[in-house]
């Protein structure tokens, strides 16, 4: 139970410490009211953890078609859930960052939102599938086949399209990454990033413990 | 006399050619295919009316087409065995491999007819005319190798659901996207004419594309196609 | 009141609603498990 008090003590101060110190960005790259960039806090790990929901979902969706044991089935689709609510709080986020940061909302040769929104198609798509089928079994099938599928071509767009188009990110520097793709991040902000990113890693990973055992019980019950 | 094992490649392309004389009888995929792409081919051209778009817009508009097209036909050759009641016999008689490429292939030799057909119309219609043909050509092929590869166990996956609707698309838009990305690229120097070295990224991402793909139908088509 | 913490405060509050929402439903599930053990 302990572990659940430092989330919660972990968040809190990530919270505090986003709005208390100065914010991330320096004031003359900035387009916007500075604080605005606070958000970079919450937008990255959402982001990670977005992407993380997925992957876990795909080893999930693997082990279903090796052993055809529907329990991971539930998990699999446990996992997309999340990462789904997950995907839109990041695109969300994400979009007024780059408004605050590059001056619009969207831009299609933006590689960071390109994939977020991609993977909120991903996400789309595959429940779009579970919707389509009624019975369980060839739900799980399909559900887990789409999945594979989704996280090659995803794979080809993230780590082969930025080579394709050279000039892919023509955006000036942002608080995260520059041009020569190093981090810039001072000593406080890179506190209270990892911070935030470590205190979202293991709350994913209680809600998720937490889904699954309701769907466990839920599937108990109607099974038997 | 021994019997004479029939070769993996004839059962594939029986599959093929018993897809294509189908498609003889009712026509479905091409009506879908060829209508969509001549409808979406004027509706451009009639919009656009006086204005001579970039080589970037109209390589984009090219896949469009394309992709569109492709969507509104590719489907069939799956739909219509689970519809027809012919799945059971399909999967009695032939193993999921051979299923999975003749109809993979079928799917490409629609799209190459289609190519051939609206390549000429697009010249027309929007003025376009590829200055580097070779280069156009082989973009064009890839990526109808691409579409057709990409998209049969997706079709084969929307085949077995009991709600299809926009199915096809919803699921395909994200794999294709990669393809779509490449295929513009190269048309685009296809059509403004350019040296090698412009297009050997996006030709590599197709090439290695379309193989990946493929290869990974191939592995999961089973998991589909059985039940 | 800066609006930096006017900010923080609805932050907090939030991430407080969604926390005690979270362990209620941990303690729920609890519950029933133990139930279905009995």
């Amino acid at each position: 139970m302990w572990w659940k008090l430092i989330i919660f003590a972990g968040m809190s101060a990530v919270i505090i410490a986003a709005f208390v110190t100065p914010s991330p960005m320096n004031p003359e790259n900035s387009l916007g009211p500075v604080d605005i960039y606070r958000v970079f806090y919450f937008h990255v790990p959402q982001a990670w953890i977005a992407s993380l929901a997925f992957i876990v979902s795909m080893i999930y969706s693997i082990r279903y078609l090796r052993t055809r044991d529907i329990r991971y089935d539930i998990r699999a689709a446990t996992a997309n859930r999340l990462g789904l609510i997950f995907a839109i709080l990041a695109t969300v986020t994400g979009s007024i960052f780059a408004r605050m940061t590059w001056g619009e909302f969207w831009n299609w040769t933006e590689i960071r939102e390109v994939s977020i929104f991609v993977l909120l198609l991903i996400y789309g798509g595959y429940f779009a599938l579970r919707a389509a089928v009624a019975d369980p079994d060839t739900r799980a099938n399909l559900a887990a086949v789409m999945s594979i599928i989704f996280a090659v071509a995803a794979l080809f767009l993230i780590f082969v399209i930025p080579r394709v188009y050279g000039a892919f990110t023509q955006h000036p520097t942002d608080s995260i990454i520059d041009r020569g793709g190093q981090i810039t991040m001072g000593p406080t902000v890179r506190i209270i990033f990892f911070g935030s990113l470590a205190v979202f890693t293991a709350l994913f990973a209680w809600i998720y413990r937490l889904s699954v055992r309701v769907a466990d019980m839920k599937y108990r019950a109607e099974t038997e | 006399m021994p019997e004479k094992s029939v070769g993996w490649a004839s059962k594939v392309l029986a599959v093929t050619a018993k897809d294509i004389t189908t498609e003889f009888r009712t026509r479905y995929a091409v009506n879908a295919v060829v209508m969509f792409a001549l409808v979406t081919l004027t509706a451009v051209s009639f919009a656009l009316g006086l204005l001579q778009p970039s080589s970037e817009i109209l390589a984009a508009l090219f896949w469009v087409i394309l992709f569109f097209a492709a969507m509104s036909g590719l489907a069939y050759s799956f739909i219509r065995e689970e519809q027809s009641g012919t799945g059971l016999i399909l999967r009695l008689s032939a193993s999921g491999s051979v299923v999975l490429f003749g109809k993979m292939f079928f799917n490409f030799l629609l799209l190459l007819a289609l190519t051939v057909l609206i390549v000429p119309l697009f010249m027309i219609f929007l003025k376009a005319s590829p200055q580097d043909w070779p280069l156009f050509i082989a973009g064009v092929v890839l990526g109808d190798i691409g579409l057709a590869g990409a998209t049969a166990i997706i079709a084969a996956i929307v085949s077995r659901a009991t709600i299809r609707g926009a199915l096809f698309t919803v699921l395909s838009f994200p794999v294709l996207l990669p393809l779509l990305v490449a295929s513009i690229e190269i048309s685009k120097v296809g059509f403004t004419g350019g040296n090698f070295s412009e297009i050997a990224a996006p030709m590599q991402l197709l090439v290695a594309y379309d193989v990946v793909m493929i290869v990974l139908s191939w592995l999961l088509f089973d998991f589909v196609w059985r039940r | 009141m800066d609006a930096n913490y006017i900010a923080m405060i609805v932050t907090l509050i939030i991430w407080c609603g969604i926390f005690f929402y979270l362990v209620s439903l941990d303690r729920k599930v609890n519950r029933l498990e133990k139930n279905r053990e009995g």
